[in-house]
């Protein structure tokens, strides 16, 4: 079992165990066009994914669809209720949350993505040794079992206690704190592979590690690897946005969601709308990735092969 | 304000948001005269609660950190300020203090007692005096004492190596007599079941929650500007510690509570329209200042220095981050505490009016200018990117953001950094900082020495060869005029060098329900005496 | 059987030794030090060496990790520098609070979870299944400390139903359990929906049909009772998390939990709190990992070999 279920998230899949497909030459178009196929007609994932597009589009064109400047103060505008002037409301400097939370994207799904991009390649990297070098791996698993001995969030923060607050070690303390589900699913991804026959053969050919690894093991496991980056990305931004939620990511004035959380909870009675609209914006891009996430999964899962 | 970054020890930072220092001169607690409403008596009896801003380490003020209301009115001290901040005789009915300046004489009240009805003596306050000097962590404002006579059973006499006029702030804020025979049984543990002479008796503590006392009925030796001479109206008082603000402010308005300690700023408009609801304000003794590491090559000349004290701009800050509930300060001291000059403030003001076109001139003068055209100064290459290290204050985070868009309208781009306390102090001290967003202040115009004597600025890491003589005149001038002169001195000194950035002292404001009589200061603490609680 | 008991204990003792070495480390690592923190910041530096003396900070790294672990496994966890009282003292009075609301919080989540999950498998595709895998989703995805916020604005503040924050007894405890469950509801409806899918495809399911058992005693007289192995599992790790501490949540709510607690100790650099904590956390969440694991292994011998 590797269900570990943290505060925010869980951190796998609890309802279908991501087996590696069944060994087969993967690079074949046929066999993604077949999944890409199996996914279009998932409604839950192409909602997901559109609503990912959305976020993207809008994030990445803040700069142009924004309708005003993220820092300007305008202490004559402070704390409006949303309006067709501001969309979505004034903070207590009279900044447009709307804009705020166009801009703030950058940097709540750039932290998602970096902190996910070290995880993937750390958990990868580890998971296959684990998995392929059976000395290593007794190490590498129990320093993994000391990393999930504690709550994910606590050992963010006390990393970043180590480290100092900041958008740069926020995102590796929640990577960090991702590693080790990580590593367990590439490595009984590995495993599985690696007990196939071919596998055995190919290594008494003596071909080396690095080709059979490159060749044969990483496209095998590919599919776990997708499903868990994808679920994984939505769990990387709700953590950072928790801790910058604590005030240990982002730093002021950046817009970043949890952040944005954070400074509206002093205004939660005056203005509600300060903490509303940066909260949905956080749940809806973390729903849009686990539902596209999960169909995936479906759309991957080798028992509807 | 519970963990603001005061500018010095704990141990002074804490006693500025405390009652126990000179007071706001601002109104001090304008007699009750809401909450009658009609309905309800003010009679004798009943237990007052208070909502405390923060649960005291201990009980026993001579090894606490934090000192207040809370933990320090079983005990009383040799003299006692009043609500303007005058120093007023208490358990000492008069002192005096010889030509040299070395040798303080105190003669005490003779109808004193302790709550286990004991008789106080001269003895017992020597030996307080040296448990304070042995163990407690604000030994330092004790000055260079020699010894501690006791003469005779009414008299004290303190000997100094050298004049130290702020001698009288400490003796007004933490010299009293603590009950001798607990002192002895109890020892380092005589926080756990303390007494004292005050009009408070200890009761019962429980931790995380409450302290609660027993109102001292022996008491008639409050100092003067108590006007009940006769016993005292309230039977207990209890002091409980909420954390949360929103519930504190739930709990007064169901009346739960009958005085709200420290009201945090945005609540106050709320309550000022509330019937039956009193409301006291005092400006603090502290001031919240934008520090520079003055040993950053950065801040070295000071034109910079001073450009940036050009470039803020006050008014917002206490506008909106303090819903107006502060008074800028442009100079090194607030109104508020001996040594305070209207005129340096006035020096100050002028020069430091913002004025951005002069600050961009001053910053072009020092080298820094924009050369790449792309809104931020640079010089030799580097751009102008000071680091600003803020506490995590919700109202401190908003301050720094608007110093931040006013320091960019100047061409210096502040970095904020919002950081733990512990992180802030540590960086501070070390001077492995570029700016801080910190708070000083005592009860007495030392604060500076303190602040910026030898050896002594561990926050700003300003030293002076100039400025040290004109802060030790100012500490061993015993005549009160001299001294302000003194300080005079040193405050045009200061302001011209501008090593930081004074913002403003806050109004420490206080909400009460249900209650005649009650008045607060911050010099003063809450006058127990006085109050009647109304029942309705 | 009993060598698998054995050498999960074993593996048991060697994290939990790496743990401490881990918390230890990190802990030594945080800069600030702690003995100017409660001397203030104008005590001689003999003052403060003589404190580090007394504390045992002044000697190496290795020999106060040795002193640490054997004063732990005499259940010693040192005495907090913010309150002065002990470590053990600190958490005793603090975990039944945490405790308190992992109950509630699992209680809420699993028993509305399974019958949201049974619901929606044995309705699948209907309109409702797809409303119950979206609130499930929803659950799973919306950031807790949100959650909480609006919690209090509608029944806190709006309604005035429940304290806003802080800790006055059960109602306290049930915003911040309504928040926590909302996590469990959607795992749990999830997992449950998923395995009784699959218990369903099985044959038996089919036979118990073609006998033509009333259909609610089919679903949990057959289906849910094998469903609900690896639903219990999930349920006995959301409870162990919990108990770890529901850091964010107790933060927002102020209440005095472990986590809250272990959050105050970081930012005050209370080193021995924070060690203690911590380990404690940990151990908690070790423990209940390995017993859910252990009677798994009795319930599905497949697994103990692995």
């Amino acid at each position: 079992m590797n269900g570990k279920v943290t505060e925010w998230h869980v951190d796998t899949n609890p309802p279908i165990q991501l087996l590696a497909q069944e060994p087969k030459q993967v690079e074949s178009q046929a066999y993604w066009i077949l999944v890409w196929k199996r996914l279009s007609k998932n409604i839950t994932a192409m909602g997901g994914l559109v609503i990912l597009l959305l976020f993207i589009g809008g994030v990445v064109f803040a700069s142009y669809i924004a309708p005003y400047p993220i820092d300007q103060m305008k202490f004559e505008d402070r704390l409006l209720a949303p309006s067709a002037t501001h969309l979505l409301g004034t903070d207590d400097f009279g900044r447009d949350i709307f804009s705020r939370i166009l801009h703030g994207g950058q940097i709540s799904l750039m932290m998602g993505l970096i902190s996910v991009t070290l995880a993937t390649v750390v958990g990868i990297t580890l998971g296959v040794i684990a998995g392929f070098y059976r000395k290593l791996d007794m190490f590498i698993m129990q320093v993994m079992d000391i990393l999930m001995s504690f709550p994910a969030l606590l050992l963010a923060i006390v990393i970043i206690a180590v480290l100092g607050a900041g958008l740069t070690n926020a995102m590796i303390a929640v990577a960090i704190a991702a590693i080790p589900s990580y590593v367990r699913v590439v490595r009984s991804a590995v495993l599985s592979i690696r007990e196939k026959e071919y596998i055995e053969a190919v290594q008494a050919l003596g071909i080396r590690d690095y080709k059979i690894i490159s060749r044969h093991i990483i496209p095998n496991i590919l599919s776990p690897i997708i499903v868990m980056t994808t679920l994984l990305f939505g769990e990387s931004i709700l953590s950072a946005a928790a801790l910058s939620f604590l005030g240990l990511g982002a730093q002021p004035p950046a817009p970043e969601w949890g952040a944005m959380v954070f400074v509206g909870r002093t205004f939660l009675s005056q203005a509600w709308w300060m903490s509303l609209f940066p909260g949905l914006a956080i749940m809806l891009v973390v729903l849009a990735f686990n539902m596209l996430g999960d169909g995936l999964r479906d759309a991957l899962d080798p028992k509807q092969n | 304000m519970k963990e603001t970054f005061h500018g010095l020890k704990k141990a002074f930072s804490l006693l500025v948001t405390c009652s126990v220092i000179l007071a706001g001169c601002s109104s001090a607690g304008q007699p009750q005269t809401k909450s009658q409403d009609g309905q309800g008596v003010a009679g004798k009896g009943g237990t007052l609660v208070i909502a405390a801003p923060m649960e005291p380490d201990t009980l026993d003020t001579q090894l606490s950190t934090w000192v207040d209301d809370a933990n320090m009115r079983m005990y009383d001290n040799l003299l006692a300020r009043d609500a303007s901040g005058k120093i007023v005789p208490h358990l000492a009915e008069k002192y005096s203090v010889s030509e040299d300046g070395k040798v303080w004489t105190f003669n005490l009240r003779k109808d004193v007692k302790y709550h286990s009805g004991e008789p106080m003596t001269a003895e017992h306050i020597k030996k307080s005096i040296e448990r304070f000097v042995a163990i407690s962590p604000n030994k330092s404002l004790i000055g260079p004492l020699v010894k501690v006579e006791a003469p005779d059973p009414y008299t004290v006499k303190i000997t100094m190596s050298e004049p130290y006029a702020p001698f009288l702030s400490t003796v007004s804020d933490f010299m009293g007599a603590l009950d001798p025979t607990r002192l002895d049984k109890l020892g380092d543990k005589f926080g756990d079941d303390p007494s004292g002479t005050g009009p408070l008796i200890f009761k019962e503590k429980v931790r995380g929650a409450s302290v609660s006392y027993k109102v001292n009925k022996e008491y008639r030796w409050s100092p003067e500007f108590a006007e009940n001479k006769g016993e005292p109206y309230l039977d207990e008082v209890m002091f409980r510690f909420i954390k949360d603000d929103d519930t504190k402010m739930l709990e007064f308005k169901k009346g739960t509570i009958q005085v709200f300690q420290q009201v945090p700023p945005h609540f106050v408009k709320e309550l000022e329209s509330m019937p039956g609801v009193g409301i006291a304000k005092n400006l603090d003794i502290g001031i919240q200042y934008l520090g520079f590491n003055n040993k950053n090559p950065m801040f070295q000349d000071v034109r910079v220095r001073q450009a940036i004290a050009m470039a803020v701009d006050r008014d917002p800050i206490v506008q909106y981050a303090m819903n107006g509930l502060a008074k800028p300060v442009f100079g090194p001291l607030p109104p508020t505490i001996p040594g305070y000059s209207e005129k340096v403030e006035n020096i100050a003001k002028e020069m430091y009016a913002r004025d951005v076109a002069k600050s961009k001139q001053l910053l072009a003068e020092a080298g820094w200018t924009d050369t790449n055209g792309d809104g931020i100064l640079d010089k030799d290459g580097k751009p102008f990117s000071p680091e600003l290290l803020v506490a995590g204050e919700p109202v401190l985070q908003q301050i720094a953001q608007i110093l931040q868009s006013q320091l960019k309208e100047v061409g210096i781009d502040l970095r904020i950094n919002v950081t733990d306390l512990q992180t802030l102090r540590d960086r501070a001290t070390k001077a492995n900082h570029d700016m801080a967003l910190l708070m000083y202040g005592l009860a007495d115009p030392d604060i500076l020495y303190l602040m910026f004597g030898k050896g002594n600025s561990r926050r700003l890491h300003y030293e002076n060869a100039e400025l040290e003589p004109l802060l030790v005149k100012g500490r061993q001038t015993t005549d009160v005029n001299e001294r302000l002169q003194a300080y005079e001195a040193v405050g045009e000194f200061l302001v011209k060098e501008s090593p930081w950035v004074p913002l403003y002292s806050k109004e420490v404001v206080t909400a009460y329900r249900d209650v005649e009589g009650f008045k607060t200061s911050t010099s003063t603490g809450i006058i127990f005496q006085d109050i009647k609680l109304i029942k309705k | 059987m009993q060598k698998y008991l054995l050498k999960r204990f074993v593996s048991l003792l060697g994290t939990l030794l790496g743990v401490s070495i881990l918390v230890f480390l990190m802990v030594h690592m945080i800069p600030g030090d702690p003995v100017r923190y409660i001397m203030g910041e104008y005590a001689t530096d003999e003052a403060i060496n003589a404190m580090k003396v007394q504390l045992g900070l002044d000697q190496p790294l290795i020999v106060q990790y040795f002193d640490f672990l054997a004063r732990f496994i005499q259940g010693d966890l040192g005495t907090s520098l913010m309150t002065g009282i002990t470590v053990w003292e600190e958490i005793v009075n603090r975990f039944p609070i945490t405790f308190q609301l992992a109950c509630y919080s699992v209680i809420l989540g699993s028993v509305l979870g399974v019958l949201m999950g049974v619901i929606a498998a044995v309705k699948q595709n209907t309109l409702l299944d797809r409303f119950i895998i979206m609130f499930s989703l929803i659950g799973i995805s919306a950031p807790g400390f949100w959650i909480a916020l609006f919690l209090i604005w509608v029944f806190a503040y709006k309604l005035g139903w429940f304290p806003i924050s802080g800790y006055e007894g059960f109602f306290s405890l049930v915003l911040p359990a309504v928040t926590l469950s909302l996590l469990s509801i959607g795992n749990i409806a999830r997992m449950t929906r998923s395995s009784m899918l699959d218990v369903i495809k099985q044959d038996y399911m089919r036979t118990a049909e073609a006998k033509g058992a009333p259909s609610l005693s089919r679903v949990f007289s057959h289906g849910l009772q094998n469903a609900i192995i690896p639903v219990i599992t999930l349920i006995g790790i959301q409870f162990g998390s919990l108990l770890a501490g529901a850091v964010i949540t107790e933060t927002v709510f102020a209440l005095p939990g472990i986590g809250n607690f272990a959050i105050e100790a970081i930012s005050k650099r209370d080193i021995p709190t924070v060690q203690g904590v911590v380990l404690f956390m940990a151990m908690i969440y070790t423990v209940v990992n390995l017993t859910i694991d252990i009677v798994y292994s009795f319930v599905d011998p497949r697994i103990r070999y692995e």
